[in-house]
């Protein structure tokens, strides 16, 4: 036969299984929680993880404060144990953001270093352009001289070998061309006919130097009155002027002057004396440039 | 974990936290004055064309 037994709580057991349920619900009362201000820090990281430019920056940093807030994270029965978690994550996502700024700022600075070398560069491009459009404009300066001097040269010999033509002679009031009596017939102050060529070579001088003026003296020999002589060098000194101005010859480029039979070159009391002392002198101008 | 590592590794973590906002503040700053100075220069090459950089006009 088989019996059954059932076994009736004692007053020990009872009080014992109350003071378990009693601590079920103690427990269930003051169980582990998430700490306060945990919450703020998450937030506190997803801003920062979702910004494009920190985001990515600094990944140890970014990974020790993720590591912190979850553990700040995880429900804590105690609350002084939860706070220092709350309070390490709140400072590890602060220690991202800035080493990830920093970061940031480096990346930027690189390319701040880049336009600055830039800007350097143009700089000095320009300055090479403007040193080379300069070399050039001297380059083109110096030709011009160059060319300048040779005109000059060239002018020079001109002037030398159509002085040479001319025969005229350097003095003092200028250059001398001095024309013989064979311009004239004797009394007479017409050119004659055949006998300008030294006046031709004349016009082509003063054409050719349009700043020089001429004065242009006659003198005579002794022969006649001191009236007559000076009357017909003054007549003879114009017809020169006149026919240097009918062949183009400004009139303001020229001065006529007789002087009779002051200042001969010779003694009158020969024929050879008194042929000389019958001319016309021509004196040239020295250019504006060259008068000292 | 004793009260005295947890206030050891909050003196430590702030130590961190100072070092990374100085050198964010000092790479800021350096960035700012490369700004400034990149400014300059552009100011100076557009002022007057060919001449050198930090010169007087």
């Amino acid at each position: 036969m088989n019996r059954i037994f059932v076994k009736v709580p004692t007053r020990s057991t009872t009080l014992i299984g109350a003071a378990v349920a009693s601590l079920l619900l103690a427990a269930c009362a003051t169980g582990p929680v998430k700490p306060s201000g945990a919450d703020e820090a998450r937030a506190k990281l997803t801003q920062l993880q979702s910004n494009p430019d920190l985001a990515t920056r600094a990944p140890v940093a970014m990974k020790e404060a993720e590591l912190a807030v979850r553990a700040a994270e995880e429900p804590e029965a105690d609350p002084a144990l939860g706070q220092y978690r709350v309070y390490m994550a709140d400072r590890k996502v602060d220690i991202a953001t800035a080493r990830a700024k920093t970061a940031l700022a480096e990346d930027q600075r690189a390319g701040l270093s880049q336009q600055r070398d830039q800007a350097r560069l143009d700089a000095r491009t320009r300055e090479a352009d403007a040193s080379t459009s300069k070399l050039a404009t001297t380059r083109v300066a110096l030709a011009d001289a160059t060319q300048q001097s040779a005109d000059l040269q060239r002018q020079s010999a001109d002037l030398q070998r159509q002085l040479d033509e001319l025969n005229a002679k350097p003095t003092d009031r200028g250059l001398v061309l001095t024309l013989g009596d064979v311009l004239f017939a004797t009394g007479r102050s017409d050119l004659k006919v055949g006998a300008t060529s030294k006046l031709n070579q004349l016009v082509i001088f003063l054409n050719n130097y349009p700043t020089r003026t001429v004065a242009i003296e006659g003198y005579t020999d002794n022969v006649g009155s001191d009236d007559y002589n000076l009357g017909l060098s003054q007549r003879r000194a114009d017809a020169v002027k006149s026919y240097l101005t009918v062949q183009g010859i400004a009139s303001t480029r020229l001065s006529a002057d007789g002087r009779g039979e002051s200042s001969p070159v010779a003694e009158n009391d020969s024929a050879a004396g008194r042929q000389q002392n019958r001319r016309v002198e021509v004196i040239i101008s020295s250019p504006p440039s060259a008068a000292r | 974990m004793p009260r005295a590592q947890r206030l050891a590794e909050q003196s430590h973590v702030e130590a961190d936290l100072a070092s990374a906002n100085t050198a964010e503040a000092k790479a800021v700053a350096v960035n700012a004055e490369m700004v400034h100075s990149n400014d300059t220069l552009n100011q100076e090459i557009q002022r007057e064309p060919g001449s050198q950089p930090g010169s007087q006009p």
